[in-house]
């Protein structure tokens, strides 16, 4: 738990006890927020595979349905909240990215997921707005169940205290929600609609290395083995929110995963390397999100055909040492020829890619 | 073992608590309000409180931070607002969320337990009845909630570095823990600093001849004026550097504080360890909370340079938790009076222009 959660689960505490809605927070023992809920935890999980930690919660003492123990309990939760402080903070792209998935958890248990960004310097990236929005739509269809993102405490505590006086499915609550998902939206068209890309999604997506060949759409990202093994780097964490949020951009561009399937490609990668990191992360959360997901498929090099051979040996060795931040250019350089060779289809997956 | 007994044995025989019996409740250590906001600020203990989800109230040290890094101005979400300049955790907004917390004396209740459902039952328990059959509130407990059974007691640390904290601010030291540091250096857990400019303008002021804490900096204008007088220490060194721990036998990472050439003592604060490394002093303590402190064998290297620009901007730092004494609309006013506008840049100008005697003068208009 970083030193900022406190101060966020501070700052949520305030709004209190709203009964029928009670509190759920671990401040004194910071370790019970990893349990499950149906275990008195703040973590959710869907069909054998865990989202991630929360840091606060309001429940009513009533049975609910515990989808991942399959067992009913006598806490029902009805508003999750993961915090994070990342707008003040140099990481503030990346690290908004990171956490997506501990709320998300939530919204697969039809429960409502917040996501709350403590205002800052900085501000909230469209996309994570888009990709909530997305995401509430494909998992929910009650309106006061979705996936909110905010900078704005007072959101949260409208929505807490018009719940707690008018239920969980009023029509008051739901003005709310509307509300916020509408400012949440403005922000998404205001970018998306921008000079850059004139509501354009396959140039929106290509600003975000997902790029659409006739195999269907790859996202490129760069780690490599070390990044992974390396818990410094977070990795699992950026790239599990990448998956997510793409995965969402894609269905909110009206594109049919099934038939367009989506590619998460990790050209700095073997096909061994990605087996030993299954073995050595085989309890890892973020690693199982993003080997469990039938929403993507993960390609390696070793999935590639039609690389240039002089490349492709540079792929395999000079790629796995150099320093990627002082070789930008050059790591630059190799996913633009990627992404052109898919474009092109002079690069294609192998057959039993 | 850190057991209750032993906590309890720490509190009375190092720092001097007196050990008061309560029936049916048991063996507590009692504080006066503002030694016990201390106690429970930097152990992260909290008061007794059936209302809040864990059954207590939580103060911790990191609501109140200001900068994460040394000889940076970088302010951080704790302490103030960043985005408006507005105080967001201080004592006096604390009081006004749980009044009880200035309302004194306070009792510090070890409990042992294995099952954490458990535990949280007995404090129901305890606090229904106080409620029903004593005089005292169940307000006027902070509990230390000791697992027992568990070889592993990490969650400790804390009260070490309290216990160092404290006993050094009586000694005339200004102590801090978790704090503010250098890129990939770490946190010390605790360190203590001689500052007499500061000691001096507190004493001219009517605020006692002692250290302080820096969270016990902020309390001047909830708890008042404190008359403290320390005991007189002759050979008091610039600064010190402590790094506790509860699992492992040794603190290497001391070496990485000391290579900084900073601090001109460094200790491992290690209980039950009888004698220290090579690198640091040690100081440890016995199942009878006696406290044994064991001098290193040779004066650290200082850097004079670098602890004099460190000694600089810990200046700047520590005026932040004097002007934490006021609300926000009082720093407003002092921004009108001083001719500064509220914004990071302009607020730290003041507080390097300003100097500690000012400052505090300023400050005790408002107690």
């Amino acid at each position: 738990m970083s030193k900022t959660d406190d101060i966020i689960k501070r700052e949520l505490g305030r709004t209190g006890d709203n009964p029928p809605l009670f509190r759920r927070v671990f401040v004194g023992s910071s370790k019970h927020d990893q349990k499950l809920w149906h275990m008195g935890g703040l973590s959710f999980g869907r069909d054998g595979v865990v989202y991630g930690s929360n840091d606060f919660a309001w429940y009513k003492k009533e049975k609910w349905y515990d989808r991942f123990s399959k067992t009913k309990i006598d806490s029902k939760p009805v508003i999750v909240i993961e915090g994070s402080h990342c707008l003040n903070t140099k990481s503030w792209g990346n690290a908004q990215l990171q956490r997506f998935h501990h709320a998300y958890g939530a919204l697969l248990n039809n429960v409502l997921a917040i996501y709350y960004l403590k205002k800052g310097k900085y501000p909230i990236r469209p996309d994570l707005m888009a990709a909530a929005l997305s995401a509430s739509d494909v998992h929910s269809d009650r309106p006061t169940v979705c996936y909110l993102i905010t900078d704005d405490i007072s959101d949260i505590e409208q929505v807490v205290k018009t719940m707690s006086k008018y239920g969980e499915d009023s029509k008051e609550l739901e003005k709310i929600i509307y509300r916020i998902k509408a400012k949440m939206n403005k922000v998404f068209l205001r970018f998306f609609n921008s000079k850059r890309f004139g509501g354009d999604w396959v140039k929106y997506l290509e600003s975000r290395d997902v790029i659409k060949s006739s195999f269907g759409w790859f996202k490129i990202r760069g780690p490599r083995y070390k990044n992974f093994t390396d818990s410094s780097f977070r990795m699992g964490h950026i790239v599990v929110g990448e998956a997510l949020i793409t995965k969402y951009l894609l269905i909110k561009a009206g594109i049919n995963l099934k038939k367009e399937p989506f590619y998460y490609l990790f050209p700095f990668l073997e096909k061994s390397e990605l087996e030993k990191i299954s073995v050595s992360k085989s309890h890892d959360k973020e690693w199982k999100i993003l080997r469990s997901s039938n929403a993507w498929k993960i390609l390696t090099v070793d999935d590639l055909a039609g690389l240039d051979k002089d490349f492709e040996n540079k792929l395999r060795t000079i790629f796995k040492t150099i320093d990627l931040n002082k070789n930008r250019r050059m790591r630059n350089e190799a996913v633009s020829t990627i992404r052109e060779g898919l474009i092109s289809g002079e690069i294609t997956i192998k057959k039993n890619g | 073992m850190i057991n209750k007994q032993f906590v309890l044995n720490i509190l009375n025989k190092t720092l001097g608590f007196p050990i008061v019996d309560l029936s049916r409740i048991g063996r507590t250590a009692k504080l006066s309000a503002r030694e016990a906001f201390l106690y429970s600020t930097l152990t992260a203990h909290g008061y007794l409180d059936t209302t809040e989800p864990e059954k207590r109230f939580f103060l911790k040290r990191d609501y109140y931070r200001v900068f994460n890094q040394a000889e940076e101005f970088e302010l951080q979400e704790g302490l103030m607002s960043v985005s408006d300049i507005s105080f967001s955790c201080t004592p006096n907004i604390n009081i006004v969320e749980k009044p009880y917390i200035c309302e004194g004396p306070k009792y510090i209740l070890p409990i042992e337990y294995t099952k954490y459902a458990v535990f949280l039952n007995k404090l129901e328990e305890i606090s229904a009845y106080l409620n029903d059959k004593s005089t005292i509130s169940p307000h006027d407990f902070i509990i230390v909630p000791i697992r027992t059974g568990q070889s592993k007691v990490s969650e400790f640390e804390a009260f070490f570095e309290y216990v160092i904290s404290f006993y050094f601010s009586k000694l005339g030291y200004f102590s801090d823990t978790q704090i503010p540091f250098y890129y990939a250096v770490g946190t010390p857990d605790a360190a203590i600093y001689d500052i007499p400019q500061l000691r001096e303008a507190l004493k001219k002021n009517g605020l006692g001849q002692r250290g302080y804490s820096l969270i016990e900096l902020m309390t001047i204008t909830t708890f008042g004026l404190d008359k403290f007088v320390a005991t007189e220490s002759s050979n008091r060194v610039d600064s010190a550097v402590f790094e506790v721990k509860t699992i492992q036998r040794s603190a290497p990472q001391i070496k990485k504080y000391i290579k900084t050439g900073i601090f001109n003592k460094a200790f491992e604060v290690i209980p039950f360890k009888s004698n220290g490394e090579e690198y640091a002093g040690l100081i440890s303590f016995k199942q009878n909370g006696s406290m044994v402190i064991i001098e290193e064998n040779s004066t650290q290297k200082v850097n004079t340079k670098k602890q004099s620009k460190y000694l600089k901007w810990l200046d700047i730092y520590i005026k932040f938790y004097l002007l934490a004494n006021l609300k926000t609309e009082e720093l407003e006013k002092v921004s009108k009076l001083y001719k500064f506008s509220l914004n990071k840049k302009d607020l730290i100008n003041f507080l390097k222009e300003t100097d500690y005697n000012s400052l505090i003068k300023t400050i005790i208009k408002y107690v």
